[in-house]
């Protein structure tokens, strides 16, 4: 156990909390931007910092490829390599699995793919995963898991949750750094709240420094999805960090986090910033599109960050038809839109006002205390709110019924 | 509506309206002069005497602004022909190729620097970043340079950004030869300013031939 969580503050199941790693102390909840290759696109390691960017996300399978993990282990690990003082968290490379599947062979050793680089086929077992991840040294590090798209049906799924458990042993012996990196395991078992009991009592034996909750985001309906989140935050320990990987979209994390979890990584953002898309508190704003060309405000008035500071909406129009500097300051916005919103997530339920600023959209209370709170349920001017939101905010406990018109 | 107004002087490679052109725009009212079609395929021999031909026929009080002047070289030869300023796309088409530059600005004596004949495209003047040579060199593109890439990165990090087509590849290394190119600047002010750029200008290309030559001997 290379790791402290420590609960600051509670709103029903939302926990505000401080997460100490080897490489920095971070405060929950939090979202990990994702930098598979050793870096997040367009932006220094300078920047990262400046947005308050606390943990980042690298990815085992692609960092094995190139440049390897035995290079970067050579050169001192990848918080070296990268020049990244603050923490990192690595995946194990098994989430490829679902999205390579039609090139990977998935037997009890491990998984075959072939290799994109050079088409020769690479097997990943769980004990190769924890090496590469040992040779990296994230502070964070995830147990080889067998993920399942949410999709599918069948015994598939079964078999899927106790190889993770017991690849999850596998993972635990091969591990040669437990006092300088942290295994977290990884809750599978798809929709099926038998299975997915089965599996969190499974890990919770296991004694494990930090939990996740896998095998989400992968197009299954937001009704499933937000269930799953409550039952395992339910049964997962309370002392412990609370991973739900791949989320996600601003209105998920708030939810999830009113559901009790705790950390969060996601694409998302840089993506969508790659096409020229900015988040906003009422939702996304095009920059490609031409009612831009003109427009003299900056993509958020509200927003305190570098872009919003200096550049309007008409200039980054002109800049994401034409150049990669677009994406890189809408990554930059992008992500300081998300970790404001940790920020403000982690600061709302430390100070009791959680439900408040999320929920009252004209709460003056809103206005004077935090004005870059993000009321994400603006979202929803006509009141028309997801049914699985109210469903999900019902169970966490917290009343949003002033926001829906229904 | 406020702002200067240059004046554009043209005239090919041809001596005479080169000299012609200059002295008709010396005497309209403009703010200083751009100076075009250098850059485009004329020698560096046939260069300063054409130079020359526009900037001894331009009053000395107003700036002298060229485009299409890169290399270092180049750029001496027009600051010997009396240009300001400088315009070119050097620097861009640097970076999109992967290259840093290297040169040394110091204009003390440096010892010989151990380049690797295996580099491709490298030379003293600069290196290419996607060489396998740098997968594992942790040192900086140049070792006492305060730019942000040298102070924070290694080529090691730089070539495998290179080699992942990432976007930060580029930002580094613009970075990077922007403030090496403006240093060069710096050491031409700075000669000038102490009475001694014919020198600097003399041993700058001299040790630039004498690499080359030496590439050639133990080839």
């Amino acid at each position: 156990m290379a790791l402290r969580f420590e609960v600051l503050g509670r709103f029903n199941r939302a926990r505000a909390a401080q997460l100490t790693l080897p490489h920095f102390a971070c405060q929950t909840p939090l979202f990990m931007p994702v930098g598979t290759q050793g870096t997040i696109k367009g932006l220094t390691t300078d920047q990262l910092e400046e947005i308050g960017c606390q943990i980042i996300l690298g990815n085992t399978y692609h960092l094995a490829l190139r440049p390897t993990s035995e290079l970067i282990d050579e050169l001192g690990g990848l918080h070296k390599f990268m020049n990244w003082p603050r923490a990192l968290l690595t995946d194990s490379g098994g989430f490829q699995m679902v999205s390579l599947l039609h090139l990977a062979d998935i037997t009890e050793k491990g998984v075959t793919f072939q290799s994109p680089v050079d088409g020769k086929p690479m097997l990943l077992t769980p004990e190769e995963s924890i090496q590469i991840q040992n040779r990296i040294g994230a502070d964070i590090i995830m147990a080889l898991d067998d993920v399942v798209r949410t999709t599918i049906t069948g015994p598939r799924i079964e078999e899927a949750m106790y190889r993770t458990l017991r690849w999850v042993d596998r993972c635990i012996a091969a591990h040669k750094r437990p006092h300088e990196q942290n295994l977290f395991g990884i809750v599978q078992g798809g929709l099926d709240p038998v299975l997915r009991d089965i599996c969190v009592r499974g890990l919770v034996d296991r004694n494990l420094p930090g939990y996740a909750i896998g095998g989400l985001a992968g197009g299954e309906d937001k009704d499933s999805f937000w269930r799953v989140v409550a039952q395992c935050t339910a049964a997962l320990p309370e002392d412990k960090p609370r991973y739900v990987m791949g989320v996600g979209y601003p209105l998920d994390i708030v939810v999830c986090s009113a559901l009790g979890a705790d950390m969060y990584d996601c694409v998302y953002p840089t993506r969508t910033a790659r096409f020229g898309t900015a988040l906003v508190p009422e939702g996304v704003l095009k920059l490609k599109h031409n009612a831009m060309v003109n427009d003299t405000r900056p993509i958020d008035p509200t927003c305190a960050c570098m872009v919003c500071k200096n550049y309007t909406r008409a200039y980054i129009h002109c800049l994401v038809t034409k150049d990669a500097m677009g994406s890189q300051l809408l990554s930059y916005h992008n992500l300081y839109y998300m970790l404001q919103l940790s920020r403000n997530l982690h600061s709302s339920i430390v100070e009791g006002r959680f439900p408040e600023c999320y929920i009252i959209p004209d709460s003056n209370l809103c206005a004077s205390r935090n004005s870059n709170v993000v009321r994400f349920l603006w979202q929803f001017p006509k009141g028309d709110v997801p049914e699985w939101v109210c469903n999900a905010m019902d169970v966490a406990g917290i009343d949003i019924s002033s926001c829906c018109s229904s | 509506a406020g702002g200067a107004v240059f004046g554009s002087i043209v005239g090919g490679s041809n001596i005479e309206e080169r000299k012609r052109c200059a002295q008709e725009v010396a005497v309209r009212n403009v703010s200083g002069y751009w100076i075009g079609g250098f850059g485009l395929g004329e020698s560096m021999e046939e260069r300063p005497s054409l130079l020359n031909a526009v900037t001894d026929n331009l009053p000395k009080d107003w700036p002298r602004m060229i485009c299409g002047l890169g290399l270092p070289e180049e750029v001496l030869q027009g600051v010997a022909a009396g240009v300001d300023l400088f315009d070119s796309a050097y620097i861009y088409h640097l970076t999109i190729g992967g290259f840093a530059l290297t040169f040394p600005l110091d204009r003390t004596e440096k010892n010989d620097y151990n380049y690797q004949l295996s580099d491709q495209g490298s030379d003293r003047t600069k290196i290419n970043l996607r060489a396998t040579v740098y997968r594992k060199d942790a040192t900086p593109i140049v070792e006492d340079c305060c730019c942000y890439t040298c102070q924070n990165h290694t080529k090691a990090y730089i070539n495998h950004l290179l080699n992942v087509h990432e976007m930060l590849a580029q930002i580094l290394l613009e970075i990077h030869n922007t403030h090496h190119y403006l240093g060069f600047f710096r050491s031409i002010r700075e000669a000038i300013k102490e009475g001694c750029f014919e020198q600097f200008q003399k041993k700058f290309v001299q040790s630039r031939r004498e690499h080359l030559a030496a590439d050639v001997v133990s080839v």
